[in-house]
Parts: structure tokens; sequence; C-alpha cells
């Protein structure tokens, strides 16, 4: 054992000290900010799904799985302005992607109709699967009243056909299958029986 | 004033990290799918570099010899925190793209190797300077490449359409292999010309591969003839 090792040891423990210190000052400093934008970011991936209504509260459903590899995780009460359920927002994980979980986002309104459908995160092949984060294909979604949806490749016609991804078919039918799944269980839970929680 | 337009330019032209050091490859290849998150990945690392270099420079008589490797990482760690977190709460676009990449920057072997080669031997105004040429010189390379990766591989640069309609995207370039493929043309052209890199001979150093008159123990020229003994 040299005899520097407590001058060493000292200088090590001054720097790592500082450093914690530097580190908690600028964490108190941001943290407000980046709660609130957080917070910011899921209300505008709400509103991108469901424009019309101005407040989303969570509904308190537990997370469930609905089919093989898909489960709601959570689901919250779109109300307009009147303060009136207008429709739900769900939000649900598929594992069916390419490249693992996919995380979306879903709007279903008292009609049984999709008002959007956005992806809050995936891993998809960057180019090909990962252009489902692109808001044109993704428009695509609203408005369909027929289901289930499916997916075509090149050209879609009736009222409950998808443009597929071009490449990336497993993407496409991944989240296909997910929409498909919000709107199935919105219709079985939430809108039969009424059930105005 | 002439040491640090000197610092610049070296760390830009003469021993630009990514082309000539070849240091830092992992985010080289990682981030460059296009050209602004090759800018964002760059600009992030060079803020880190310049305030690490300059911290180490600062401290560099206070830093034991036989534990200046904790000490350096604890202050890479420490402003990668920083940077993070401002990122978090400020740039939020930009903290989506690069957000699994940040902290990949305490690793960036350009950070450790710049606090080791220089900033630890020289005065914290070179130090800084040194940091900010090499930052600058890893951004362009990063932007470079991002935007040749994407120009042909998606066709846009910087986000906008460049490429007429009719153009089909080389989709394998902005995919993970692409990045080799880059690289590997770059390195190559880069042999071909003669041109000075890692992979090339040590012409057009400033020490002629003369090590023993150098004395810059993190210079690649160094580390390999030393290795060869």
């Amino acid at each position: 054992m040299s005899k520097t090792i407590f001058r060493e040891t000292l200088h090590l423990v001054i720097i790592v000290l500082t450093a914690v210190l530097c580190l908690s000052l600028v964490y108190e400093l941001t943290k407000d900010r980046i709660a609130s934008a957080e917070e910011n970011d899921r209300i505008k991936s709400y509103k991108t799904v469901f424009a019309e209504a101005e407040v989303f509260e969570d509904a308190g459903i537990a997370p469930v799985t609905v089919s093989d590899g898909i489960s709601v995780d959570a689901v919250l009460l779109a109300k307009n302005q009147a303060g009136r359920t207008a429709g739900y927002v769900l939000s649900l994980t598929t594992s069916l992607g390419y490249g693992g979980n996919i995380v979306a986002s879903v709007g279903v309104d008292l009609q049984g109709k999709i008002t959007g459908m956005t992806v809050t995160s995936m891993s998809e092949t960057p180019a090909l699967g990962a252009k489902c984060t692109e808001s044109d294909w993704q428009a695509q979604f609203a408005g369909i009243g027929e289901f289930p949806i499916v997916y075509v490749k090149g050209g879609r016609a009736s009222g409950n056909e998808i443009d597929a991804i071009s490449g990336a078919t497993t993407t496409t039918k991944a989240i296909v299958g997910l929409v498909n799944a919000a709107h199935e269980y919105v219709a079985s839970n939430l809108l039969n029986g009424g059930a105005e929680t | 004033m002439r040491t640090l337009f000197e610092r610049l330019y070296n760390g830009i032209i003469r021993e630009n990290p990514t082309f000539v050091l070849m240091l830092g490859m992992c985010p080289t290849l990682a981030v460059t799918t296009s050209a602004i998150n090759g800018l964002g990945m760059g600009l992030s690392t060079c803020a880190v570099l310049i305030m690490s270099n300059l911290f180490v420079s600062l401290l560099r008589k206070f830093i034991p010899d036989k534990v200046r490797m904790p000490a350096y990482i604890v202050i890479v760690a420490s402003f990668v925190t920083i940077v993070d977190l401002l990122m978090q709460a400020y740039v939020r676009g930009l903290y989506a793209s690069l957000g699994l990449y940040i902290p990949l920057i305490v690793v960036n072997c350009i950070i450790l190797g710049r606090a080791e080669s220089y900033a630890s031997k020289n005065p914290p105004l070179a130090s800084l300077a040194d940091g900010l040429g090499m930052g600058l010189g890893f951004t362009a390379a990063l932007t470079i490449i991002g935007a040749f990766r994407e120009l042909f591989g998606a066709g846009t640069l910087f986000g906008f359409r460049i490429m007429p309609d009719g153009y089909e995207p080389v989709s394998i370039l902005i995919m993970a292999p692409g990045a080799f493929f880059v690289l590997a043309i770059i390195t190559a052209l880069q042999n071909k010309l003669k041109a000075p890199s890692a992979t090339n001979r040590p012409e057009g150093f400033k020490c002629n591969g003369e090590c023993s008159s150098c004395g810059d123990s993190g210079c690649m020229i160094y580390r390999r003839t030393e290795e060869g003994k």
C-alpha cells in the first residue's frame, strides 16, 4: 500500500462530491420542466387521436391482455368542452411488430368509429417499418367505422382498408391488429351495456 | 491566440477524430441515419467535450495520476447527465431521436482520449479550444456521413425532399449495414488518395511518425508503434 493512497482517495472523493452537488442542482432546476414537457407530450398524443376532446381522464381500468400479444395498458375517457364523455382513448401494446413492442394510442368514439391512431414507441426498421410513425400513414385510420380493418397493398378502396407500408407487412399487420383490438375492446366492454363509467 | 486556432484546425481537419483518428466509431455508425441526427449527436458530444476538457485541464494538478481514469469518468459522466437533463427539458424533439445515444457519450473514446492525451497536460484555454476543435470535427464528420446516408437512403436532406419523386431510395443505406458501407467507402478513398487516416501511413501528421519528438501518448501512431513492440 502506497503512502499516497489517502491523498488519492481524498481527492477522488472531493471530485465525486462536487459532481453530485452539481448534478442535484441541475436536476432540481430541470425537474419541473421535464415533468410538464412529458405531460404535454402525452396530452398532445391523445389530442392527435381524439381531436374533439378537451380533457382526458383516467378511467381506472387495470391493464389487460386482450388477445395473443396485444394488451390494453390504459383507458382514458375523452371528454368534450361540456365535460361529457365523447369517446375513449386507449393505450395499447403489441408484441407482434418486427422489432419488438409497438405502443400506440387509439381513439374510439361512442359510435365505435376510430378517431385516430398514433404510435408512441416502436423500434421497427428505419425507412421501412419505422414509417408507421409518419402522420400521413397514421391518418388513414381516422374515421374508419367498418371492422375488421384489413390492409391492402397499393390503393385502398373500401372503408375498412389501409394501405400497407411497402416492405413492412409485419409492422402493418401488427398495427392493424392493434387498432382492431382497440375497437373490439371498446365495443364489447365500454359501449355495449352502456358502461358509462 | 495561435495555439487556439491551431487547436481548432487540428481538431476539424488535421486530426479529425472520425476521419483521421478513427475514434468514436460506435456513435458514428449508430446515429448517422439522418443529417439532423448526426448534427445533434455531434453538437451534444461537442458540448460535453468542451466542458470535460476544460475541467480536466483545470483539475490536472489536483487529480492524482493513479486515479485519473475514475476522476475523468466522473467528470465526463456528470456533464453527459447535465446535457441529457437539459435536452429533456428544452429540446424534446432532438431528445426523442437521440435520447438513447446520449448516455453513450460517457464512454465515447474521443472524450476520454482528449482528456488523457491533451487536457491533462495543457492549460485550460488551449484544452477548451482543443475540445471545441475536436467537437466540431466530430460534428462535421457525423453530419457529412448522415447527410450522405439520408440523401441516398431516403431522398431527403435535413428532412427536406431533395431527390426527384421518381428516385427509389436505397433503404439499406439508412439501416445499420449502410453505416459500414459509407464508412468503408470513405476509408477506401482516403487510402487510395493517401490522405492521412488511422488506416494509412503516418505522413501528414506533425510528428511524421516520430513519436520520440512528440510525446503525445494518446496519438494513435504512438499507440500502434507501442503495440507493435
